[in-house]
Order: structure tokens, then C-alpha cells, then sequence
């Protein structure tokens, strides 16, 4: 019995010497749904949070009964990301949680900073910070770009994003990309990351473009996708060439291509990309099996088969220019190596810079 | 006093009649007890005394088979009459025996039987003559089943094993009476397949009951306290059930069951966690419905045992475990809620049992007052009140559903008591806490034994088993007795 | 008197030994010594060979005889070297997690308390649960890999060799050397009963660096080589979630590294107290397994485990499988008188 005692006695102080004390229960905490980051001065950097109020119903929609948002947005500037974060816990009545981030905004200014690779890694290092939330590169203002969201269907600010930007991924218009996906190609040892382009516009702002989008109560496009080389912004495409960046990535199911004024839609039956290394020359290859919409005669379909591969060529010529490889060629290429020293000395960039395309399209019926 | 009560105890009957009369007077307090009954009467000359309880004994049968047969039966001349001449020519009584040891007597003689004392003999006449009040076969209370026998064990031995007989019609059936207890000793039967149950399991029975060292043991409960393996442990390791039907199961795979008197169940060891989570129904249903109302009945108990536990460590340690849409859901709920997790989950659970054990005393008359108090005003006014989450509510609900899925009872409250080891872990260092806890319990449980056999046998360690733990196969497809069992199974499937 | 006599029954040991020595060797390949990147598995997979030698002499050592007492001796150090590093590593992992605000040795207190609460129980039931988590872990590893499957990328695996032949024969060798601690408990089993044709020891735990292979592989497929920050909490963040799948996706695999990670922890604090008591006879089985956790305790927490182990690694394999090979020699030679009479 005296043993049982102690026993218990040792058990109760293990609880009570736990850290049961200073756990922070979870209406009390700010999620961070959105994040921006601004460049700011020589170095600096302007970090604007969006959280929602907890509490408020859901019912009251984006503007409460009163008027008021049902989210906050706090933004702090500071020298660097870990100055930024503590500057926003000051800033901030509850403890900051990053845990169930949507969407990280870069400006396009902080992203072309020689810098920015570091800050990316500095930001995915941060304990508990989502980093599969999408990352999205914005020209202009981060900040702007994040106070213009807001929920237009649903009631929550969380899945309206989820929601968006799934969807658009699904159509091909942008790039499946988050900040982890981002962190990985920057520093490992294949091919260059990419994010999401996006941009702020007002209605029927396109000048009078075929297509354009005339009236929409959201003002954020996104809406292709942002280039990065080693970690440093370059250059943005547009959708349409974002739809063939996916096809060739193989991140689509079906291609949506824009052919005189029509959209047409392909399933893709097959697709896979290689690299014959023959010495000290490489040759890429590309291979993609599309099923035949209907309605198309085979001298229709031999004229969008050229004009395809004169897009792609074209795509992966701009990149090949740039020196940059977002297409997942590196990956291939690796395995003609045996160890990572070997594949690091072939100097990939160099080569793919310089490398001819072989594209070869199949349009089944 | 007390010596010379034990020495009349222990001492044999003698030749006269009056001498055993008056021992037996002294013994049974008769000066005071007005219960006790001595009814002189002659056969053939030679004064006989019929000693019963009354009440206890069936008056009837006194009346027609014994005192009448003796009364009326005649001789050509008086005769000197013993017990075996009594046994055989007079009474008409089925059971009957002589007994010379008045310790005996008087033990058979509370229980109901009669003794006749016989003048010039040192032996008296036991007769079967038990007659008391006792309910009838009646459903069970506490093992319902859809589909399968509704009969449960009653309060008198006689009954029970009588069902034991009906379930279990074979010759190799063995029905073992010990007597346990010091003072008050009380019948207690191990029932058991002589050819299919292993010695060694039925030596462990029988020497655990002999060994209990109590004045008295009032029911199989307090027996099962005695015999268990880990007495300190929070989950049994003998399994208590109603019906006569599982019982019988029971002993055909080689398991020993034990009964007794005023307990309307019996006691089943050995066992393992797997008995307890098995229903009588299981076997009864096609093997489809059997395995998938396993299914649900295992899945409740892990989520009586691990969920409160789980969402205390989500919710406080955790968030980003949780999808977004649910812990705004979770947070708008608590956002005025004056309690941390903790102590929400305490309270409700100590509110739920507290309506569960009321709901056991009440009196029947005002017993659906008690859905109104618990469900609407309980649960209803602390929502609105926000004492409690409306999450929180449905989290416990889902629990206690959990927990009642299992059927056996002592198991289901050992399970309770887990559940809030867990709580506690998990409320003192989230996941890590939580398995922390988790690893402890199957640990524990892998420690545990019931009569010598590991509990978590036929999984850990792994044994030759039918295939009817977790998921019931076909039940031509369950052909080999449980490993308790000493019988040996051939190839084709034939006991030998 | 002795209360508690510590042993395990050799059905119990093989499981324990099995889940053990999987469990070591893949945490110091994917997070120890996690710079090997792609050729992590080869080294799992020639972890092998090199104790399948050793593991042969420990079948054949009798535990019980004098000369084997320097390697019971050199068992129990390492054993207990290596639970102590065990035990740091679930408290920086609970660190990192979550409970970053906790002091360490409030983290460590509860799961001595709860290893040794284990190791009380005795060796059968360490060797159950271990078969219970046998069962249930495949279960759990197909829900991660389900569940994050379209985040896995197999073309991560190349180059085939990582950094190359040296670096994986290094890993490999030093793997090898985890073998030790983590079979320990099968040194303890009690082989009294053991009948004749029963499978050794080594044919078992041959399967243990395969499935150690497909675990790395797993975790290789999860994030790229060269990548930034090789921390070991950053190692840790991408075994548990691969940065790309959503971070309710991390709970069962935190479930599985926690009771990985409990099981080798109460196994090798199990092994080192059951030396403890055959080098000790007279000390009572509860005394030994509560010194044996109150010293890994007091190890892990002072942070000398971590250099302590990087230091022994290398070496480790080659000491004690010497130990092991003269143990099994000199065990062998009669002595003089008692050799058979021929005639």
C-alpha cells in the first residue's frame, strides 16, 4: 500500500510538473489565415497578417450586423522575417498561430531581391508555420492584395481561398504551388521552384481584350504563373502559357487550350518528359498523348498539333533563355547519374540553357 | 461458548435420539429461532425426528413423502429401523443419504434440506426437500440480444445448473461443488467438459476456491475478487455473464465456469480481452452481420477509451491538426466558455455518469423524470448557460455510446477509468502525453494474465485460433477449440 | 529477497529485438545521420550483412556462462548508452512539436516513469506489445502513405547512390553498430525451452533492415536531397510531414514515431536492467530497472548522449562483435579433464 502511494504521489507531481500550465486554449489564439509580405527600404520588410474574430457568427457574413469585418489585419515593418514575426506577436492581443496559413503574398519587389531565397527558408523554418499553404507572387503591393480578400460565396475567408485557388489549379491557370514546394526546388538539387502569379484589377480593366472579365465582385486575379531563378523572382507567365507549364509538369488532367478564339478541351491520356545525355550534350524530350475532342478533322487536328508545339517550344525556349528550368527535366536528368557529386558537376543549368526540345504530340481519337 | 458450539460441530452423531435432538436444539438456537422445526413421529415403532427449516424446506413434501410414508408404514412387528432401511423402504423421496457428521447436517439443513434423526442409529437421513421462494428463468437484464435465447441465470444454484445441463447435454459435463467460506459457508459450483478443459485450468479453479480465506463471500462477485490473477488491475480477467447460452460456449472451448448460489450469473475464466468484446449474437448472425457488429462494437470502445483524450490534446496542444473549418467551429463554440478544455471534459463527464448511476438507483416510478432532467435541462441550459461547448456535448455523447457498446459491464467501467488516464496524459502534454498513456495501457494489457494465460492471447503471444477475434469468419470455417482447451483437433476438423 | 526476476520468453524476445533494431536503424539513418540523403536504404539494406555475423554468435553464446561476462558487461554499457539517447531524442521530438515552452526534464520525467512502469511488468509483456505494434504499425503506415501519396515523388531517389559508395558503406557500417542495443534483449531470453529446428535469431532479424530500407525510402520520397537547413529538427519536420501535405496528415504518422520510438526505448531499458540483474544477481529486478532508468534519465538529460553516441558509432559494431566472436570461441574450448574419453 505504501508503495501505491508513492507511486501515485510521483505520478500526480510528473502532471503537475507538466506543461499543462501555459497551454493556450484554442478560441485564444489568432490564426493567420493570410500573410503579406512587402519589401520595404534597403532590406526591410513589411509583414501584414489577416485573422479572423472568433466569436462572431457566421451568419453576419463578411460585413457584421454592425459594419464591422469579421477579420482583422495587422501589419508590422521590420529588418527581417524573425524581427517581422515579433513585431506582429506585439502588434497582436493573442498568440499568433501560422499553423492554418491559405496563402502567402510576396510583393514582386521582395521576391526579385537577391535575398528573398533566404527569406523563404528563414519563413519555413519557422516552428508551426504552414508551409504547404500557396504562394502566391503579386506586382504592386502585397498588402493591397491581401485587404482586396474577401469572401464572395461562402462564409469563411479560409475555404473561400481553398476553395479558389484549388479550382483555378484544377482549370490549369495557375501553377499547384506552395511555399514548401517553393523551398524545396530553391535549395535542392533538381530544377528551379515557381509560384503563383497574381494581380489586383477592377472591372472590364483588360482594354478592350477579346476576353477579358467584364464585371466580377473580386478584384484579385490570379492568374498564371511566377518564375523563379535559385530563389529569385524573374519573370511571370501568362495563364494560357501556365496551362501548357502544367501539361508539361504533368499537373493537369485535361489541357484547356485557346485556339483561334475557341477553347478547346483535351483529356490527356499520357504525358512524360526525358533527357538522352549523349556526352556532353543533352537532348529533352517530350511526349504527350491528348484524346481527341470532338468535331475535329485530322487537318484540324494536325494544325492545333503544330500550333501546340510551337507554344510549348516557345515556352520552354523563353525558359531555357532565362536559364531557369520549371518544367521537372532536372529530375529526369539526375538519373543518369549515380551519385549527387556527379549530377552537381554536370552543371545542368548550363546545359539545359542550351539544349534542344524533341516534342512529340499524339492526338488520339 | 464458542468452543463448545465448534466441538458439538465437529463431533458425530450418537445412537440416541434425544442426545441429537438436543445437540441440534443448541446449535440451531432453537430456544430463539422460531423457524427451526423438530416434528417427532414413529415408523414401525422406532421414534424418528424430522429436523427441517421452515420456510426454507418444502412443507409438502415433508408432509407427503416423508412424514406420511413414515407414519404409515407398516410392519408385521416393531422393528428396529436405520437409515438404509429408511432410505430404501419408506421415504419416497428421490435424493437422499445418510450423514453421520453434524457439521454436515446442519450445513444441509439451512439450506433447506430435511433430516430425519432416527432413534438407535448413529446415522441420519438427508433428504431434498429445498422448496424456498426463487425467481423464475427470466430475460436477461444486462446481455440483450436481438436475435438468440432470452433466458438468464437465476438466484438458485439448482436452476443454473440445470440450464447449464439443457445448453451442454453431455455425458462429459461436470458439475464440481466446493463450499467457500469460513463461517458462512456458500455453495459454489465449477462447471467444466472433462475431456476438453485442461486439468491444469480446472486445478487452478479448484484450488483458488478452496483457497479463499474469508469468513463469508457473498456472491460471485466477491468470489471473482479473490480468484482474479491482478486484483490491483483496472480490467478483469474473469468475465461475468447473464446467460446461460455463453456460458455453455464457454465450457465447449475448454473454459471453466463457476456458479453459485443467490448470484444470477456465473463467473468465466480463463479469458482474454477478446471474450469481452464478443456478444452472444455474433455467433447467432450470418458471419456478415456478426463481423460488422463487431466492427462497430470495437470501434466504439477505442473511441470510448482514446477520443476525449485525443481532442484535449488536439485543441490545446495541437491546432494545426486540425482542418481549419473545424477548429473555427470548435473555437466560435468555446469562444464563452468560462472553463479550459479540461476541466469542460471533467465535468461532463462526471455529469454523464452521475445520470448513468442515478438512472441505476432510481425508483422506476419517477425513472423517466430523469431523461427530462439529464438530456433538456442538464444538457440544454449548460449550452445555453455556455458552461459547456455544444462540441464538447456531442464528444462525451459519442463516448458514452462507445462505452455502452460493450458488453460486459465490469469491463466497460475499467475501460471508463482508462479513459480517464488518458484524459489526464493527454491534458498534461498533448500527443505526446497521449501515447505516452496509450503505450502504458497495452503494455499493461499485454502484462495482464487470466488463470495463467496471457490476456492478450491468441494476438500477443500468437496462438492457433479460429478466425473469430476481431472479424468473425464463417462458422464452418471454426473448427479448432480454443487453446485453453486440452482436445486436440485433426486435420479434418474431427475432436480427438 | 528477490522480488522480481527480470526475463522474457523467447517468443516475446524475437518481436521486441525485431521492432527494436528496425525501428534504430532507420531513426539513425533518416535523422541521426541524415546527411547520407539518397542512399540511405542501400546503407539500411548492408547494415545487414555485417550483423548477420554478430547475430550468429549471439545465438550461440550461452548467456549464462563466466565467459560471457565482459560482453555482458560491454552490452549493458551500450544498451544503456543508447536507451539514454533514445530517450533524448522522444523529448526533443515532443520539443519541437509542440511543448518548445516545456523544460526538458519535465518531458523526460513522465516517459521514465512510463518506461519503467514497462520494464516492471517484465520482459513477456514488452515482447507482446511489441507484437501488437507489429500488427497495428502496417496499418497505420498505410494511411500515411495514403493519405500523402500524391506528395511523394520517386524520382527524389536519384542519383541512385546520394554521396556515394563511402558515405553509404560509412552509414551502413555504423548502422550495423544499432544492431547491438537494439538485440540486447534477445542476450536476456530465456532459451530453456528452446526446441531443436526453431529459426535463429539472425534469420529473423534479417527482415529488420529490408523493412528499415522501405521506411527510408518512404522518407526520401517526401523531401529532395541538398536540402537547406539539415538540422535535425528540420530532419524531423520532414520525416513527420513532408511540408506539402496538409498538417492534419501528420497525426498518424506522429502516432507512429512516438510508439516506434517507445517500444525500442522500453526494449533496450528492459535488456540493459535484465543485464544488470545477471551481472547482479543479488539486486532485485525492480531496483535494477529503476537504476538502469534513472541513469538513462540522468544521461539524456545532460546532453552528453548525443556526442557520447556520435562518438562510439563507428566503432561500435567492431568492439562488441569481438567481444562476441572470442565470447563464442572461448565458450567452446573444453577445458582440460573434461574432454571426452576415446575408447
Amino acid at each position: 500500500m505504501q508503495r501505491m502511494r508513492l507511486a501515485a504521489l510521483i505520478v500526480l507531481l510528473a502532471l503537475l510538473l507538466g506543461g499543462c500550465q501555459d497551454t493556450g486554449e484554442v478560441e485564444n489564439q489568432a490564426y493567420v489565415l493570410v500573410l503579406a509580405l512587402d519589401a520595404v527600404g534597403d532590406g526591410g520588410l513589411a509583414l501584414t497578417a489577416r485573422v479572423p474574430k472568433i466569436g462572431i457568427s457566421d451568419a453576419q457574413g463578411d460585413k457584421g450586423d454592425s459594419g464591422s469585418s469579421p477579420y482583422l489585419t495587422f501589419s508590422v515593418t521590420a529588418p527581417s522575417w524573425s524581427a517581422a514575426l515579433d513585431a506582429l506577436q506585439w502588434a497582436t492581443p493573442r498568440r499568433i498561430n501560422l499553423s492554418h496559413i491559405e496563402m502567402i503574398v510576396a510583393s514582386e519587389a521582395l521576391a526579385s531581391r537577391p535575398s528573398f531565397a533566404s527569406l523563404m527558408n528563414g519563413m519555413a523554418d519557422t516552428p508551426h508555420l504552414y508551409t504547404n499553404a500557396r504562394f502566391v507572387i503579386c506586382p504592386g503591393s502585397a498588402r493591397s492584395f491581401l485587404e482586396a480578400e474577401e469572401t464572395v460565396i461562402g462564409t469563411r475567408l479560409s475555404s473561400e481561398i481553398h476553395t479558389m485557388l484549388s479550382q483555378y489549379a484544377r482549370q490549369g491557370f495557375i501553377p499547384d504551388a506552395c511555399l514548401a514546394d517553393a523551398c524545396y526546388c530553391a535549395n535542392g538539387i533538381y530544377g528551379d521552384p515557381i509560384a503563383i502569379w497574381g494581380d489586383l484589377a477592377e472591372d472590364g480593366s483588360e482594354d478592350g481584350a477579346p476576353i477579358s472579365v467584364t464585371k466580377s465582385p473580386m478584384r484579385q486575379r490570379f492568374s498564371g504563373a511566377a518564375l523563379f531563378r535559385g530563389g529569385r523572382f524573374v519573370q511571370a507567365l501568362s495563364k494560357y502559357e501556365t496551362r501548357l507549364l502544367n501539361l508539361i509538369r504533368g499537373q493537369c488532367r485535361t489541357l484547356c487550350y485557346t485556339w483561334q478564339d475557341q477553347a478547346i478541351e483535351f483529356p490527356l491520356r499520357s504525358s512524360s518528359r526525358a533527357v538522352r545525355i549523349e556526352g556532353s550534350d543533352i537532348t529533352l524530350s517530350l511526349r504527350l498523348k491528348l484524346g481527341a475532342p470532338g468535331g475535329f478533322g485530322e487537318k484540324e487536328l494536325s494544325t492545333l498539333r503544330q500550333s501546340m508545339r510551337n507554344d510549348i517550344a516557345r515556352l520552354v525556349g523563353d525558359c531555357q533563355r532565362l536559364g531557369i528550368d520549371p518544367f521537372g527535366f532536372a529530375e529526369s536528368a539526375s538519373g543518369h547519374f549515380v551519385t549527387n557529386a556527379q549530377w552537381l558537376a554536370f552543371d545542368w543549368r548550363s546545359r539545359f540553357a542550351r539544349a534542344p526540345l524533341d516534342i512529340d504530340i499524339i492526338i488520339a481519337k | 461458548m464458542v468452543d463448545g458450539f465448534s466441538m458439538l460441530q465437529r463431533a458425530a452423531l450418537v445412537p440416541t435420539l434425544n442426545d441429537n435432538v438436543s445437540r441440534f436444539r443448541t446449535l440451531l438456537h432453537a430456544d430463539v429461532n422460531s423457524d427451526a422445526q423438530f416434528r417427532f413421529i414413529e415408523c414401525a415403532g422406532t421414534r424418528l425426528c424430522v429436523l427441517y427449516i421452515e420456510g426454507m424446506a418444502d412443507d409438502r413434501k415433508i408432509s407427503d413423502f416423508i412424514l406420511r410414508a413414515c407414519v404409515e408404514h407398516a410392519t408385521e412387528q416393531p422393528r428396529r429401523i436405520d437409515a438404509a432401511y429408511l432410505m430404501e423402504k419408506v421415504v419416497e423421496i428421490a435424493q437422499c443419504e445418510a450423514e453421520q457428521r453434524v457439521s454436515e447436517i446442519l450445513d444441509s439443513v439451512v439450506t433447506g434440506m430435511t433430516a430425519v434423526l432416527i432413534d438407535g442409529c448413529d446415522e441420519a437421513v438427508m433428504l431434498e426437500t429445498r422448496g424456498y421462494p426463487a425467481r423464475q428463468v427470466n430475460r436477461t437484464t444486462n446481455e440483450s440480444v436481438v436475435i438468440g435465447a432470452q433466458e438468464g441465470f437465476v438466484e438458485s444454484l439448482r436452476t443454473n445448473m440445470t440450464l447449464m445441463r439443457r445448453y451442454v447435454p453431455c455425458s462429459d459435463l461436470i458439475t464440481e461443488c466446493v463450499s467457500v467460506g469460513t463461517q458462512v459457508p456458500a455453495r459454489v459450483t465449477m462447471v467444466y467438459l472433462g475431456n476438453v478443459a485442461d486439468s491444469a485450468v480446472v486445478d487452478a479453479v479448484r484450488r483458488r476456491l478452496k483457497g479463499i480465506d474469508a469468513g463469508t463471500v457473498q456472491g460471485l462477485g466477491a468470489v471473482q475478487q479473490h480468484i482474479e490473477d491482478q486484483p490491483w488491475a483496472l480490467l478483469p480477467q474473469i468475465l461475468q455473464t447473464e446467460r446461460p447460452d455463453r456460458a455453455a460456449s464457454c465450457v465447449m472451448d475448454g473454459q471453466v465456469v463457476v456458479l453459485a448460489e443467490n448470484s444470477p450469473y456465473a463467473l468465466i475464466a480463463p479469458i482474454t480481452l477478446f471474450h469481452q468484446l464478443h456478444a452472444s449474437d455474433d455467433s447467432f448472425s450470418r458471419w456478415q452481420y456478426g463481423t460488422f457488429l463487431r466492427l462497430i462494437r470495437i470501434i466504439g470502445m477505442l473511441i470510448s477509451v482514446f477520443l476525449p483524450g485525443l481532442y484535449i490534446a488536439l485543441t490545446d496542444y495541437h491546432m494545426h491538426l486540425l482542418p481549419l473549418s473545424l477548429l473555427g467551429s470548435i473555437a466560435e463554440a468555446r469562444a464563452n466558455v468560462p472553463f479550459p478544455i479540461l476541466i469542460e471534459i471533467l465535468i461532463m463527464e462526471f455529469s454523464f455518469y452521475l445520470i448513468n448511476e442515478a438512472g441505476t438507483r432510481i425508483p422506476q416510478q419517477i425513472g423517466s423524470a430523469l431523461g427530462i432532467v439529464g438530456a433538456l435541462i442538464l444538457g440544454q441550459a449548460a449550452v445555453s448557460a455556455s458552461i459547456i461547448s455544444p462540441i464538447l456535448i456531442i464528444i462525451v455523447a459519442i463516448t458514452g455510446l462507445g462505452n455502452y457498446a460493450i458488453p460486459d459491464y465490469g469491463f466497460g467501467i475499467g475501460l471508463v477509468i482508462c479513459r480517464l488516464f488518458i484524459i489526464a496524459c493527454s491534458a498534461a502534454f498533448g500527443l505526446y502525453g497521449f501515447c505516452i498513456g496509450a503505450f502504458v495501457l497495452s503494455v499493461s494489457l499485454c502484462g495482464m494474465k487470466s488463470f495463467g494465460f496471457p490476456y492478450m492471447a491468441p494476438v500477443a503471444p500468437p496462438r492457433p485460433h479460429n478466425p473469430d477475434l476481431l472479424v468473425r469468419l464463417p462458422i464452418w470455417l471454426q473448427k479448432r477449440p480454443m487453446y485453453f482447451a486440452a482436445l486436440k483437433v485433426s486435420a479434418h476438423g474431427r475432436r480427438g | 529477497m528477490i522480488v522480481l526476476k527480470l526475463n522474457i520468453s523467447r517468443i516475446a524476445s524475437i518481436p521486441a529485438a525485431f521492432v527494436g533494431a528496425t525501428i534504430r536503424i532507420f531513426l539513425d539513418l533518416a535523422l541521426d545521420g541524415g546527411t547520407i540523403h539518397n542512399g540511405a536504404w542501400i546503407a539500411a539494406l548492408l547494415s545487414a550483412l555485417p550483423s548477420i555475423p554478430y547475430l550468429l554468435c549471439l545465438d550461440a553464446v550461452q548467456s549464462d556462462k563466466r565467459m560471457a561476462i565482459p560482453l555482458r558487461f560491454m552490452l549493458l554499457s551500450v544498451t544503456a548508452l543508447d536507451a539514454a539517447h533514445v530517450l533524448s531524442i522522444c523529448v526533443r521530438a515532443a520539443g519541437c512539436l509542440t511543448l518548445d515552452y516545456v523544460p526538458a526534464h519535465f518531458l523526460a520525467l513522465p516517459l521514465a516513469l512510463a518506461v519503467l512502469w514497462c520494464v516492471w511488468r517484465n520482459g513477456d509483456a514488452v515482447g507482446y506489445a511489441a507484437i501488437l505494434w507489429i500488427r497495428v504499425f502496417p496499418v497505420l503506415l498505410l494511411l500515411v502513405v495514403t493519405l500523402q501519396m500524391r506528395h511523394y515523388n520517386a524520382r527524389w531517389l536519384l542519383p541512385l547512390l546520394g554521396n556515394g559508395f563511402p558515405d553509404i558503406i560509412r552509414s551502413g557500417v555504423r548502422a550495423s553498430g544499432w544492431f547491438i542495443p537494439a538485440t540486447a534483449i534477445y542476450y536476456v531470453t530465456d532459451r530453456s525451452g528452446d526446441k531443436s529446428g526453431r529459426r535463429p535469431l539472425s534469420a529473423w532479424l534479417s527482415f529488420a533492415p529490408a523493412v528499415a530500407a522501405l521506411l527510408l525510402i518512404l522518407r526520401l520520397m517526401m523531401a529532395p536531397a541538398g536540402l537547406y537547413g539539415l538540422t535535425w529538427e528540420a530532419r524531423l519536420d520532414a520525416l513527420l510531414t513532408n511540408g506539402r501535405a496538409p498538417l492534419y496528415l501528420q497525426l498518424p504518422m506522429m502516432l507512429v514515431f512516438f510508439f516506434s520510438a517507445f517500444h525500442l526505448l522500453t526494449c533496450e531499458c528492459f535488456a540493459a536492467s535484465a543485464l544488470l540483474q545477471r551481472l547482479a544477481p543479488a539486486l532485485d529486478g525492480r531496483l535494477c530497472a529503476a537504476v538502469v532508468t534513472v541513469a538513462c534519465t540522468g544521461l539524456s538529460l545532460s546532453g552528453f548522449t548525443v556526442t557520447a553516441v556520435d562518438f562510439i558509432a563507428p566503432w561500435l559494431y567492431v568492439a562488441v562483435a569481438a567481444t562476441a566472436a572470442l565470447s563464442s570461441l572461448l565458450q567452446g574450448a573444453p577445458k582440460g579433464g573434461e574432454r571426452p574419453c576415446n575408447g
